[in-house]
């Protein structure tokens, strides 16, 4: 998973001549997109607001840790508030796209005190509570998909190209959900800043935005999203604070035992 | 007296340290127990609860609470004197311990629970704490488990993760208090009849008689398994038959409760299948388990025999909602019809829990049905709603069907309704 890297790609594409970015195809652009350098690692705090029709507030605040071990990553989300999701942690494992491999997730909850393992081939379960799906913040697969560049369009006064997206098979809308999203990747940063979910009859159900990035280490970040369901009229959003990359984090931080006794500060001396 | 020393040295230990980063959560609730089936009282909860977590997070070291009051006024005026003195007002700590990361290790030491295995709301593994029956087994599992004084560390060894720790004093299950709401049936009352009950023989609080466990863990890709071993005592006693002459000549039988040593081997297993389901198994092993006969003998009417429990569980995730198959059963090496206990205890669970509206509405169902002869069934079926993030309302039934000797049947006359109004902080 690297939710900030889906919208945080690599800029070696603003460095493309225009007769490269004539030839460039979707699946390159996707590409891009997922393998920029990111840093080894990433901390940031997260606040997730829960937004209601009606305008009501609900916000859980949470660590947000990630590392690469190779092309495999790890990440440990701890919430801190308010006091009913305190000391719920998840922690996953997604494998390297070309390996196939299904991610491993677990979920502790201090009412249980258990690490529970949950099954990662349906990620269409709400991430607590929000508009935003398990699935939403995995790294970007380029082969779940058959996409296709349909047009360059301007987002925010930013250049983007518009992607299609297909699933390449039904497993993939089994975990997603998705049966067709569209995407708006940034030209300069290859950062995704607009997405769009449709259901099975073609009709758009959800929206992703990036409504804020900024650079951090060199780094393009989006440190503030928001995801809006356009059936119920509820809205997420995903602020990110504090975000740095390559701090060295500690390896326990990604293990099982954290999940029990919690990231304290004394695991984190680099950042505190 | 131990808890007044609990809350004398955590008030010592938190002004010597000049608490800096205490961090202070909990709720207060509001409970509403009503029978339907007839049973008297016509409520059998009527009170409130306030539980109050804290953790002091320091570089050199951590502070981690929770306590909790109960308060039931049900028990002042319907049940007995022994109930009242117990339930009415009762306060414990659910926790309470110092925690230090020593090289990779986390070395923790006070009151504390240890949760072992994968199964959801049975024990198979999770052996280590004890229980309080106050509430039979109606609320979360988490509420009544008991903890226990204990030195633990918790580290790694290569890539597996290492659970050990060391239990000075040995605490059996709490048993419900006589004449209070779920006072059980655990010997049956036709021998007791013929028999004097005795006093229980607790093993001495001596280092001797400490229970130690070291638990080791890991993952594979789609694999998670533990291997555990445990000595322990039996949190539950045995009777021995004993025959002693009064001092009037009398021949009498006695009833001795008493505890005994037991080694636990356990194994435990998560494997990720496809399509959204989680096999999960559990199996312990007692080579020395304790039961009682049916029949008088010179050891007491005790024998001593290996038990094997065993559970496989699937899970089945579907968008917000989980589903959860469990089935469990143990096997006595051995076994005659002259045992007090049945060879096979055949039990299968099944549960929902899911959440809609953005995770304002939790729903959950569940039902344990022993499927041997006895039919012996609970249902239960629970939905909160929580508008924001400081309030809880929750409406739940427990209904219980089975022989009126049963584990369940024994309260089917005490189905209930419930709410209950909760406050975060």
């Amino acid at each position: 998973m690297k939710f900030l890297s889906i919208a945080a790609a690599g800029i070696s594409l603003c460095f493309m001549s225009a007769t490269q970015v004539a030839a460039v195809t979707a699946d390159d652009i996707l590409s891009q997109v997922r393998n920029r350098p990111d840093g080894v690692d990433t901390f940031a705090n997260a606040s997730l607001v829960l937004i209601e029709k009606n305008g009501s507030k609900r916000v859980r605040d949470l660590l947000f840790l990630q590392k690469d071990y190779g092309k495999d990553d790890k990440l440990t989300l701890s919430f801190t508030t308010p006091a009913d999701v305190k000391g719920v942690v998840l922690q996953s494992i997604n494998y390297d796209e070309s390996v196939q491999k299904e991610d491993d997730q677990w979920m502790y909850l201090p009412a249980f005190r258990q690490i529970r393992r949950i099954a990662a081939t349906d990620k269409r379960g709400s991430f607590m509570g929000s508009q935003f799906s398990y699935i939403d913040l995995d790294k970007l697969r380029v082969t779940d998909y058959r996409q296709t560049l349909v047009r360059e369009e301007k987002i925010n006064e930013r250049d983007c190209y518009v992607i299609e997206r297909i699933p390449s098979s039904l497993e993939v809308v089994n975990r997603t959900g998705y049966h067709k999203v569209n995407v708006w990747v940034d030209k300069d940063s290859s950062v995704v800043v607009k997405q769009v979910y449709f259901d099975a009859k073609g009709i758009p159900f959800k929206e992703f935005f990036a409504k804020k990035l900024e650079q951090v280490q060199n780094i393009w970040t989006v440190t503030h999203s928001e995801m809006r369901d356009l059936v119920n009229g509820r809205t997420s959003e995903l602020i990110f604070s504090g975000v740095r990359y390559d701090v060295g984090l500690d390896d326990s931080l990604f293990q099982h035992n954290i999940m029990k006794t919690g990231v304290k500060n004394g695991n984190l001396p680099q950042v505190r | 007296m131990r808890r007044l020393i609990q809350f004398t040295s955590l008030a010592l230990f938190t002004n010597a340290c000049e608490l800096q980063a205490l961090e202070v959560s909990g709720n207060a609730a509001l409970n509403l127990a009503a029978h339907t089936a007839g049973a008297e009282p016509d409520l059998s909860e009527q009170g409130g609860q306030l539980v109050v977590k804290f953790t002091e997070d320091r570089d050199a070291f951590s502070l981690v609470g929770e306590g909790r009051a109960r308060w039931n006024h049900a028990y002042a005026n319907d049940y007995s004197e022994a109930a009242r003195d117990d339930y009415e007002w009762s306060a414990d700590w659910r926790e309470l311990y110092i925690a230090k990361d020593v090289n990779q290790w986390n070395i923790s030491l006070g009151m504390q629970q240890v949760v072992w295995g994968k199964a959801d709301n049975l024990r198979v593994l999770d052996q280590v704490n004890p229980l309080d029956y106050r509430d039979f087994v109606l609320p979360d599992l988490n509420d009544y488990r008991k903890p226990l004084w204990m030195a633990k560390g918790e580290g790694y060894v290569g890539d597996w993760s290492v659970q050990t720790f060391y239990i000075p004093w040995f605490e059996p299950n709490d048993q419900a208090t006589p004449g209070s709401e779920y006072e059980f049936i655990a010997i049956d009352p036709e021998l007791l009849q013929s028999f004097t009950l005795l006093p229980e023989k607790k093993p001495a609080h001596t280092v001797d008689n400490g229970e130690a466990g070291v638990q080791i863990a890991r993952s594979f890709s789609g694999l998670d398994i533990n291997f555990s071993i445990f000595h322990t005592w039996d949190d539950n006693p045995v009777y021995r038959q004993q025959y002693a002459i009064d001092a009037s000549g009398e021949f009498i039988a006695e009833l001795q409760p008493e505890y005994h040593r037991q080694l636990h081997l356990g194994v435990a297993a998560a494997y990720s299948l496809a399509n959204g389901f989680v096999l999960r198994t559990e199996w312990l092993v007692i080579p020395d388990s304790v039961y009682m006969l049916n029949v008088a003998d010179i050891n007491g009417g005790l024998i001593e025999e290996t038990t094997v429990n065993a559970l496989l569980g699937l899970d089945y995730s579907w968008r917000d909602w989980l589903f959860s198959m469990q089935a469990n059963d143990r096997y006595i090496d051995n076994w005659t019809n002259e045992f007090a206990s049945a060879e096979h205890q055949p039990l299968v669970t099944f549960s929902a829990t899911g959440q809609s509206f953005s995770g304002r509405l939790e729903s959950r169902i569940a039902i344990a049905r022993f499927t041997d002869e006895s039919n012996d069934q609970l249902l239960q079926i629970r939905t909160s709603w929580r508008p924001d993030d400081y309030w809880a309302y929750t409406l739940g039934a427990d209904y219980f069907s089975g022989p009126a000797q049963g584990t369940f049947g024994q309260f089917a006359h005490k189905d209930r309704v419930w709410i209950k109004v909760q406050r975060y902080f």
